[in-house]
C-alpha cells in the first residue's frame, strides 16, 4: 500500500510540475502578446516602409517600399524608389520570395538575404514574437524586462532573441538577434510613435550590425491604412503581375 | 513587326484618349547603350575567316517605352522598342503587348508576353515558353528577349494556382497546362506540354529553403524528341566531298530528360548561386568533333547551295542547345553589393571537356534609374573544346541603362 502511495505522490508531483511549467509558459506568452501589440501585427492594412542605410552619419542608400499586410503572417513589399525600384518581396510566415523589377517570375529566397543595408527580409516581415518564439523570463536588466526567446521553427530568421521591454507598458525597447550558430548578429532598437487613430505602436526600428557598429539601417513605418487585398496577392505565381497603385 | 508596333501605339493612343486625363495611363522609359570590344579567335574552327570577317567591336542602342493603361478590370500593356545597330540602321520591335483581364481569382491574358516558369536562375528546363538567357547578358540589360504570342488563363488561390496556355511558335498548336502548390517549406511546380509536331512532354520542379541561408531547387523536364540533329556515325566511303550531302538526321523519339539541380546560398553578404544542368539530348564529345569536321567541309564547299544548306544546319545545331550544345554544364554566380557598386562573377563550365566561360561585372548605380556597367568576358579551353573553340576568345562590354 505504502508503495502505491509513494507512486501516487510522485505522479501528483509530476502533474503539478507540468502545470506550473505550463502556467509559467502561459504567463510569458501573455507577456509576449502584450509586447506584440506595439508591433501592428493584427488585421489587414497598407503601410509604407522606408529603409535608410547609414555608415556613421552618412546616408548611403535609401528605399521606400509599399507594404500590404494581411492576417498575422503575410506581407507583400513593393520597392517604389531607389535602384531596386519594382522589386517585390512576398513573405508568408518563415517563407519568402522575391521578384526583381522587370523579371517575369519570383524565386524563393532565404530570410538572411539582404533587403537593404543591415535589414534582412526577415526583419521587415511581420515577425510575431508570441507566434514564432517561446519565451523565458530572465532577471530584469537596467530596469527593463528581459526575455530569452527560442524559435518554434527551424526556419525562423533568428533562432534566439534576447528581448528587452518596459516593465510597466510592455513596450519593446531593444532586441538582440542570434543566429543558429549562436553568434550575436544584430541588435534592433525600437522607437514608439502613433498609427491610425492615435494608437501607440513601434514606428521606427534601428537595426545595428554587431560586427560593424558604424553601420545601421533605420526602418520607418509610414502611412498606416486598414485595407483588404485579394488572396492572389500572396501567391508567388501572381507576384510579377502586381503593380503598386 | 512594323505593323505590330503601329497597332500597339495606335491602341495605346486610342485607349488613352478614351480613358481621358483622369484615367491612369502609366508610361515608363527604358534606354540602354552597350559597346563591346571583341577579340576574334583566328584559329577557331567556327571562324569563317575569309568568308566573313568577324567584327572587332559592336554597339547597340535601345529605346523602349513601357505603356500601361488600366480600364476597369482590364489592363493593357505595350512595350515598343527602337533599336540602332552598330552600322547605324534602325529596327523597330514589339517586346510585349498584352491585354489582361482580372476576374477575381481568374486572370485572362492575350497578346505577346514574356513568361518565365520554374525555379532555376540560369537553367529552367520546365519553362518551355521562355527564350533562353544569354550568357553574355544573363540579366538581359539589352532587352534582347522578346515575348511570345499567346492566350493564357489562370486560376489563383493563395496556396496554389492552375494555368493553361496556347502559344505560337511556328503555329498555334503549342499547348501547356501548369500548376503550382505552396507546400509550406517547399514550392512545387508541374507542367504538361504538348509541342507542335511532337508527343506530350512533362516536367516537375521544386524549391525550398534549408535553415536561414540556403535555398535548394531542382527541375526535371522529360522531352520526347531531341531538338538537336545528329551527324551520322558511319564513315564516308566516297571521300569527304560527298560527306556534306547526308550528314544530319533526326534522332528517334524517346525520352530525353533535362535535369537541373541548384542552390542559392547567402554567406557573409555574398550571394552564391550554383547550378548543375544535364540535357540528355546534348551531343557527345565525339559528335562534337564530327560536327567540326562537317562544318569545315561545308565552308570549303561554299558557295554551293547544298553546302550552304549544310552550313545553315550546322549553325542551327550550334544554337540549338539552351546555353551549350553538349550534355553537362555547371554554372556559378557570386554577387555582392558594396558601397554603390554591385559586383558579380560568373563561371560557366562544360563538364565534358572542362572548357569554361568566365565573366565579371561591376555595376554602379549613379542615381535613381541610371546604371553604369563594365563586363569583361573570357572564353577558356584547349583547341577542340567547346569554349576553347569559341569564335571570340574575350569580350569587354561597357554600357549604361536609364529607367525613367
Amino acid at each position: 500500500m505504502s508503495r502505491i502511495k509513494k507512486w501516487l505522490f510522485l505522479v501528483v508531483l509530476l502533474l503539478l510540475a507540468m502545470l506550473a511549467k505550463d502556467l509559467c509558459g502561459q504567463a510569458e506568452a501573455d507577456l509576449l502578446a502584450k509586447i506584440d501589440r506595439y508591433r501592428m501585427l493584427a488585421g489587414s492594412f497598407r503601410m509604407d516602409v522606408r529603409l535608410q542605410d547609414y555608415d556613421g552619419e552618412t546616408l548611403k542608400d535609401e528605399a521606400l517600399f509599399k507594404g500590404f499586410f494581411a492576417g498575422d503572417d503575410r506581407s507583400l513589399l513593393i520597392c517604389d524608389s531607389g535602384k531596386d525600384k519594382g522589386m517585390k518581396v512576398l513573405m508568408k510566415g518563415d517563407d519568402m520570395w522575391v521578384n526583381l523589377g522587370g523579371s517575369k517570375r519570383a524565386l524563393r529566397i532565404t530570410p538572411m538575404q539582404r533587403l537593404m543595408g543591415e535589414a534582412s527580409n526577415g526583419d521587415v516581415a511581420k515577425v510575431s514574437f508570441n507566434r514564432d518564439y517561446t519565451g523565458k523570463r530572465l532577471d530584469d536588466e537596467g530596469g527593463l524586462l528581459k526575455l530569452e526567446l527560442k524559435a518554434k521553427s527551424t526556419g525562423a530568421t533568428y533562432q534566439r532573441v534576447l528581448l528587452y521591454a518596459d516593465p510597466r507598458t510592455h513596450q519593446p525597447v531593444k532586441a538582440e538577434f542570434f543566429l543558429l550558430s549562436g553568434k550575436h548578429y544584430k541588435t534592433a532598437h525600437y522607437q514608439k510613435g502613433t498609427v491610425g487613430d492615435n494608437r501607440a505602436a513601434i514606428t521606427t526600428m534601428r537595426i545595428e550590425d554587431k560586427r560593424n557598429p558604424r553601420r545601421y539601417t533605420l526602418m520607418e513605418y509610414l502611412d498606416f491604412k486598414p485595407g483588404q487585398f485579394p488572396e492572389k496577392y500572396f501567391n508567388v505565381m501572381y507576384l510579377p503581375q502586381i503593380e503598386a497603385e | 513587326m512594323g505593323r505590330h508596333l503601329a497597332l500597339a501605339i495606335s491602341i495605346l493612343g486610342l485607349a488613352a484618349l478614351l480613358a481621358g486625363a483622369a484615367r491612369p495611363l502609366k508610361l515608363d522609359f527604358y534606354g540602354h547603350y552597350g559597346y563591346s570590344w571583341l577579340s576574334p579567335r583566328k584559329d577557331s574552327p567556327w571562324n569563317p575567316g575569309p568568308v566573313h570577317v568577324l567584327a572587332s567591336c559592336d554597339s547597340a542602342l535601345l529605346l523602349q517605352i513601357d505603356g500601361r493603361l488600366r480600364l476597369g478590370k482590364a489592363v493593357f500593356c505595350a512595350s515598343p522598342q527602337w533599336r540602332a545597330a552598330h552600322d547605324g540602321t534602325w529596327k523597330t520591335g514589339l517586346r510585349e503587348a498584352t491585354l489582361n483581364v482580372n476576374l477575381g481569382n481568374f486572370d485572362l491574358t492575350a497578346g505577346k508576353t514574356l513568361i518565365r516558369m520554374g525555379t532555376g536562375y540560369m537553367f529552367t528546363p520546365i519553362s518551355v515558353i521562355t527564350p533562353d538567357k544569354s550568357l553574355a547578358d544573363p540579366e538581359d540589360n539589352g532587352h534582347e528577349q522578346e515575348g511570345v504570342w499567346l492566350l493564357k488563363a489562370d486560376y489563383y488561390r493563395e496556396s496554389f494556382s492552375l494555368g493553361a496556355l496556347v502559344f505560337k511558335k511556328n503555329n498555334w498548336s503549342n499547348l501547356a497546362l501548369f500548376g503550382y502548390v505552396d507546400a509550406g517549406r517547399v514550392d512545387l511546380y508541374a507542367i504538361l506540354f504538348h509541342p507542335e509536331y511532337r508527343k506530350l512532354e512533362f516536367g516537375l520542379a521544386a524549391a525550398g529553403t534549408l535553415g536561414e541561408s540556403v535555398e535548394l531547387h531542382a527541375e526535371i523536364m522529360v522531352r520526347r524528341r531531341s531538338p538537336v540533329l545528329r551527324h551520322r556515325a558511319f564513315s564516308v566511303p566516297f571521300g569527304a566531298a560527298l560527306f556534306p550531302q547526308w550528314p544530319l538526321f533526326q534522332p528517334p523519339d524517346r525520352c530525353y530528360p533535362e535535369i537541373l539541380l541548384g542552390a542559392n546560398v547567402t554567406f557573409k553578404g555574398v550571394n552564391v548561386i550554383a547550378e548543375y544542368y544535364h540535357a540528355d539530348w546534348g551531343i557527345t564529345a565525339e559528335e562534337y568533333r564530327r560536327l567540326q569536321g562537317h562544318y569545315a567541309i561545308s565552308l570549303s564547299e561554299l558557295p554551293g547551295p547544298l553546302a550552304q544548306m549544310n552550313l545553315a544546319a550546322d549553325l542551327e545545331l550550334l544554337q540549338a542547345g539552351s546555353r551549350g550544345m553538349m550534355r553537362d554544364y555547371f554554372f556559378a554566380r557570386l554577387w555582392k553589393a558594396l558601397k554603390g557598386v554591385s559586383l558579380t562573377a560568373v563561371g560557366f563550365v562544360n563538364l565534358s571537356d572542362g572548357s569554361f566561360l568566365s565573366l565579371v561585372e561591376a555595376s554602379w548605380f549613379l542615381s535613381d534609374g541610371i546604371t553604369l556597367y563594365i563586363r569583361p568576358l573570357y572564353f577558356s579551353g584547349s583547341q577542340g573544346d567547346e569554349f576553347g573553340d569559341s569564335v571570340y576568345s574575350a569580350m569587354l562590354q561597357a554600357g549604361f541603362s536609364v529607367r525613367l
